[in-house]
């Protein structure tokens, strides 16, 4: 039987009822074909950028938290009184 | 006494003439700028309050143009910003018609080129006065009063606390970009050098309702200003800080990014961030609605070192407008007049600047030690 244009070769039909089956017998390097590489990569490279991303993210949310737990004034504000920027 | 007003229509010029109206002084106002609706709409407000003003269309990178309508004015006050293309063109149409300027100068280079211009208007007698807002202005101000105390000055750190919430105008967010992508001038070690601007990061304690702030250093006109008054100092450098760090943050991202290189380019980012604003806003720790200036100074009084703090916290508007509007009178009348390009620092006595602000509602806060 003829090899078919994706390399598989067509090994029988079988029609029981309605549905046609056709049975296939890989060729050796139809799974390099069928199943690429740059895909799994893809969803890892996306999936640690989404992970850095949410790392970076929490940081942030941590570095404004953080503003709330301030140090102790280092002293107190005192105005300045007229009188006091006159008197010499 | 007849007074032109640049860029009369934004934040701080629509508080500047609102100022000047309400002096007996001013008899007169012309408010200029670009936009006819903006200005058309301040001088309709002036009106109602019984102010007599009118509206001019200035294009105030023109000298020729600002000249030509300085004339038979008794000051021109500038708050068209930001002031890296526009202080030096509008001082320059001053000095030819003859006219006291002042302005409120902020950006580093814009000063420069305004300094540059000091043997033209000694030429002519015209006071020129650079940089009359709050920072620099008040600052320098704030820095000779402590002076005074120190008797020799050491170290000198100018400190800003800017909120989203209280500075809203475009003209300031450019500035402020731009302040943090230029080179920060300073003086360290008896040494100008430039140092990346919007790094070295520091908690700056200021009047409430402010309080903590992160600051960084940036590029500001003081640098310069005060190093010509204290040549001798050690240390010398400006420091900037957004209330809410969110948006400092983000702030900083965009000015490493090349942002505030170019006033284009920073109207363009200023323009596609806006949507994000309102959630910048949101996002604690939330601003306190006014804008924070400290000033520490510390020198040696005799032998032993002494460190004098003062700080003030406003709205951002009338922090600008308010010594922007006694420096006009004083000029105006021709109670302070000497030729050439100044610095409030300067020109005006503090004490007596500084307590005319006082009688204004402003509140000049002193760091003391210990709790209240």
């Amino acid at each position: 039987m003829p090899a078919s244009s994706s390399g598989s070769e067509i090994l029988g039909f079988d029609t029981p009822r309605s549905t046609i089956m056709v049975t296939f017998r890989a060729a050796p390097w139809a799974h390099q074909t069928c199943r690429p590489y740059s895909r799994p990569m893809l969803t890892r490279l996306l999936s640690a950028g989404a992970i850095l991303l949410a790392g970076a993210l929490l940081m942030w949310a941590a570095r404004l938290l953080f503003h709330s737990m301030l140090p102790e004034p280092e002293g107190h504000w005192r105005e300045v009184t007229l009188q006091e920027l006159t008197a010499r | 006494m007849k007074v032109l007003l640049l860029g009369g229509s934004g934040v701080v010029g629509q508080q500047v003439s609102q100022g000047l109206a309400a002096r007996s002084e001013v008899t007169e106002l012309v408010i200029a700028g670009r936009h006819r609706a903006g200005i058309e709409y301040t001088v309709q407000r002036l009106r109602s309050k019984g102010a007599v003003a009118s509206p001019a269309t200035v294009d105030v990178t023109d000298p020729d143009e600002v000249a030509a309508h300085a004339e038979g004015a008794d000051v021109t006050v500038s708050c068209a910003g930001p002031f890296l293309a526009r202080d030096a063109s509008a001082a320059q149409g001053a000095i030819k018609a003859g006219v006291p300027y002042l302005s409120l100068g902020d950006d580093l280079t814009g000063t420069r080129k305004v300094l540059e211009l000091d043997e033209a208007a000694r030429i002519a007698d015209v006071t020129v006065v650079t940089g009359c807002g709050f920072s620099p202005g008040i600052t320098g101000l704030l820095v000779a009063l402590a002076a005074e105390e120190t008797r020799t000055v050491e170290d000198v750190e100018i400190s800003i606390a800017a909120s989203l919430l209280d500075s809203k105008g475009r003209a300031t967010a450019v500035h402020f970009l731009t302040a943090l992508a230029q080179p920060a001038g300073m003086v360290y070690d008896h040494r100008f050098v430039h140092e990346p601007a919007a790094s070295s990061p520091r908690l700056v304690f200021f009047p409430a309702p402010i309080g903590w702030v992160e600051t960084f250093r940036c590029g500001h006109p003081e640098v310069v200003s005060l190093l010509e008054t204290y040549p001798a100092v050690r240390s010398l450098q400006s420091r900037i800080g957004l209330e809410e760090r969110a948006a400092m943050d983000l702030a900083r991202v965009a000015a490493g990014a090349g942002v505030g290189q170019s006033e284009r380019l920073t109207r363009t980012m200023l323009r596609l961030s806006r949507p994000v604003r309102p959630v910048l806003d949101r996002v604690p720790p939330k601003g306190a609605r006014c804008t924070g200036i400290r000033v520490d100074v510390r020198g040696r009084d005799e032998s032993r070192s002494t460190s004098v703090s003062f700080g003030m916290a406003d709205r951002f508007a009338r922090l600008a407008a308010l010594p922007l509007v006694q420096a006009a009178i004083e000029l105006g009348t021709r109670r302070v007049s000497k030729g050439g390009v100044h610095t409030p620092d300067r020109l005006f006595e503090p004490r007596g600047f500084l307590a005319s602000l006082i009688d204004g509602g402003l509140h000049v806060m002193r760091l003391e030690p210990g709790r209240p």
